[in-house]
């Protein structure tokens, strides 16, 4: 079999940008896609559509790429009304981190959201960050997080999603996250194995 | 209710007129009126102290995170049994039965923590100077914290109180155990107690005797009345009985209409290959492979109204799952349908990316290249890591064969030494691989910052 030497690796990271209707999700996936953001929005039914006249039923999805291609960012939105929440199950499997989107206005719908945030990460062994939309006060920000049920060790960006530097920040965050969790996971999987191997040796 | 000055009328312990005057003389009155309920001092931060019968069982500053998360960061609970142990009701998160509904969190840690959290925080407010203080007799902490205490189904007992009865699972009750029926008919002496008759009957030679062939249900009333109806009153029903009802020519079912609980109706299910041959090619569905089921709606063939409950989600070209059923009109249905196709078909990610260049290209199939190279390739997982070559084709990966990192393991010689140097290969390609992909982070996130 033929070999070629000049290969390359080719990494592929994976965000879910999730949180309630209307929280500023796609605002967040457009704001870092070079790609146009593949969305499945529609207009609204029910009692959401007096918030806003369309909304995503099934994903909304952007890239990011860097390399020619070889290290690619995949964001992948869920629905935010109830019903299509389940989309959030197909979509979770395999991500790196997962972005939690709320709103710091919509305070009404932060109780279900904490719920949804913690039944998701409940099987879900990813960093969280969440990405407090319309906000401008860390402190505040750190404090409906903390309302929500995120950890003290886990990220919380205050955002103006609006603007897409700030949605950029939040994926950056993200990133970072990501990042840390692979340095500290390596240093400890590499730990761990050269333990096995020196008591396996010593035996 | 607030306990100052001027306040008189609400001057629960007394203090009113003294006021302020140091944090430790407000917690002595509420304990010696044995207070129950919520004090609120006004320092900076504000505390609120929890109090029962005149016991602090909690205090906490304003502002704190929630008691179960804090138990949670000290390493006294994990998160799974904070979530299985609460009890959430409306916005509020309630943990009082948290060692009822977790019985491995260990109890004992759980109270000592929250002893400690709760001294340290009435410690420092007993040298504050407190101007007001909030009275909210009977008022609980929020995450029932009180019921940690009183496990539940505990009686308080003051001296000279009668015992109560114990509860019938408790009860101790003597149990007889049931005679055993076989042992009682071996009792019986069965050969003393039967009757042998002998005698023939008189009603032998009266009955008809059986035909050979019988039918036990040829002469079924039962099956008769139903073919052939009830008999006319004052007519023989013995004259009926040869009539039999003319037999109706059915035609043979050919043909199915499934109607889905969308509402949707599905005209071709059970139609044979050569008539749906060609509208068939007119519906094929381009998403999947083959024909599948037709997700347009016919207007002549939609029923009046649709089944109360049903989701049009559910002509979802994913997996159905449980949707809660709302009213959604067609148009909107129609539109969700398109909207989930578009995408999907759009996307193109890097798990389907890498799967869709693993089938075309057979120089990755793990077995052609086993056959022709004697083994030694090695399957990329889809979606995380690919390797290909500088002109985007897929081509043969040169990497290591992936082992265990107990594979090249040798038990230690005499000296101590350890020869694992296929372990060591093995990890050194697995630094390697999590190096590339940090390092691919990395400059993602550079990138990014310097967009």
């Amino acid at each position: 079999m033929a070999v070629d030497q000049q290969t390359q690796i080719e990494h592929v990271f994976k965000l879910l940008v999730t949180g309630p209707f209307a929280a500023g999700k796609t605002s967040l996936i457009q704001a870092v896609s070079q790609t146009p953001v593949v969305e499945t929005d529609v207009d609204t039914t029910g009692d959401e559509a007096s918030v806003k006249q369309r909304t995503t039923v099934a994903m909304d999805f952007g890239t990011y790429t860097i390399d020619d291609g070889d290290v690619r960012l995949l964001m992948f939105g869920t629905p935010g009304q109830r019903r299509f929440w389940f989309m959030t199950d197909i979509m979770k499997g395999d991500v790196d981190a997962v972005i939690y989107v709320i709103d710091a206005d919509a305070e009404d719908t932060h109780a279900d959201a904490g719920d949804a945030m913690r039944a998701l990460l409940k099987d879900l062994r990813v960093p969280l960050v969440v990405a407090v939309n319309r906000c401008d006060s860390a402190t505040d920000a750190r404090l409906f997080a903390r309302q929500l049920g995120a950890l003290a060790s886990e990220a919380v960006v205050a955002c103006q999603l609006i603007r897409h530097e700030s949605g950029r920040e939040v994926v950056i965050e993200a990133l970072l996250a990501v990042l840390d969790r692979m340095e500290r996971g390596a240093v400890d999987d590499r730990g761990a194995l050269e333990r096995v191997i020196a008591m396996a040796g010593a035996e | 209710m607030t306990l100052e000055r001027d306040d008189v009328l609400h001057d629960v312990f007394g203090l009113a007129e003294t006021l302020p005057r140091p944090g430790w003389v407000v917690l002595d009155a509420a304990r010696d009126c044995r207070f129950t309920g919520e004090l609120t001092f006004h320092t900076n931060p504000a505390v609120a102290v929890y109090l029962d019968r005149g016991r602090i069982y909690f205090a906490e500053r304003l502002g704190d995170a929630p008691i179960g998360l804090q138990l949670v960061e000290a390493g006294v609970l994990t998160a799974a049994q904070l979530d299985h142990g609460s009890i959430r009701v409306g916005g509020t998160e309630n943990i009082g039965r948290l060692f009822e509904r977790c019985p491995l969190a260990d109890r004992d840690v759980a109270l000592v923590a929250v002893n400690l959290l709760t001294e340290e925080c009435f410690g420092w407010l007993a040298s504050q100077r407190v101007r007001a203080v909030d009275v909210k007799p009977y008022r609980f902490h929020v995450s029932g914290l009180h019921q940690w205490d009183r496990p539940h189904g505990a009686i308080d007992l003051s001296p000279g109180d009668p015992l109560p009865a114990p509860s019938p699972v408790e009860r101790p009750v003597f149990v007889e155990s049931p005679e055993s029926l076989v042992d009682r008919f071996q009792s019986f002496d069965v050969a003393d107690t039967m009757i042998e008759w002998q005698e023939r009957s008189w009603l032998d030679d009266r009955l008809p005797p059986e035909p050979s062939d019988h039918d036990p249900f040829a002469s079924d009333w039962i099956e008769r009345l139903e073919t052939e109806g009830l008999p006319v009153a004052g007519s023989d029903p013995l004259a009926m009985i040869p009539a039999q009802l003319p037999v109706v020519s059915l035609e043979p079912i050919d043909r199915f209409e499934v109607i889905w609980p969308s509402g949707e109706i599905d005209e071709q299910f059970g139609m044979t290959d050569d008539v749906l041959t060609d509208e068939i090619e007119a519906l094929r569905d381009h998403d999947r492979n083959g024909p599948t089921v037709r997700l347009s709606r016919s207007d002549a063939a939609e029923p009046a109204a649709p089944p109360v409950g049903s989701s049009p989600v559910e002509s979802s070209p994913f997996e159905p799952a449980p949707v809660e059923s709302s009213p959604v009109e067609p148009d909107a249905a129609d539109a969700i349908v398109l909207a989930v196709r578009g995408a999907v078909a759009s996307i193109d990610t890097g798990s389907l990316e890498v799967r869709r260049r693993l089938v075309e290209s057979p120089a990755l199939d793990p077995h052609l290249s086993d056959m022709s190279s004697g083994g030694g390739s090695t399957i990329v997982p889809p979606g995380r890591v690919a390797v290909r070559s500088e002109h985007n084709e897929w081509a043969p990966v040169p990497v290591t064969p992936l082992h265990s990192v107990f594979d090249g393991l040798v038990t230690s010689t005499a000296g101590g030494a350890t020869e694992s140097s296929t372990a060591s290969v093995t990890l050194e390609t697995g630094r390697g691989e999590s190096a590339d992909r940090t390092s691919a982070l990395r400059r993602l996130i550079g990138t990014l910052r310097g967009r």
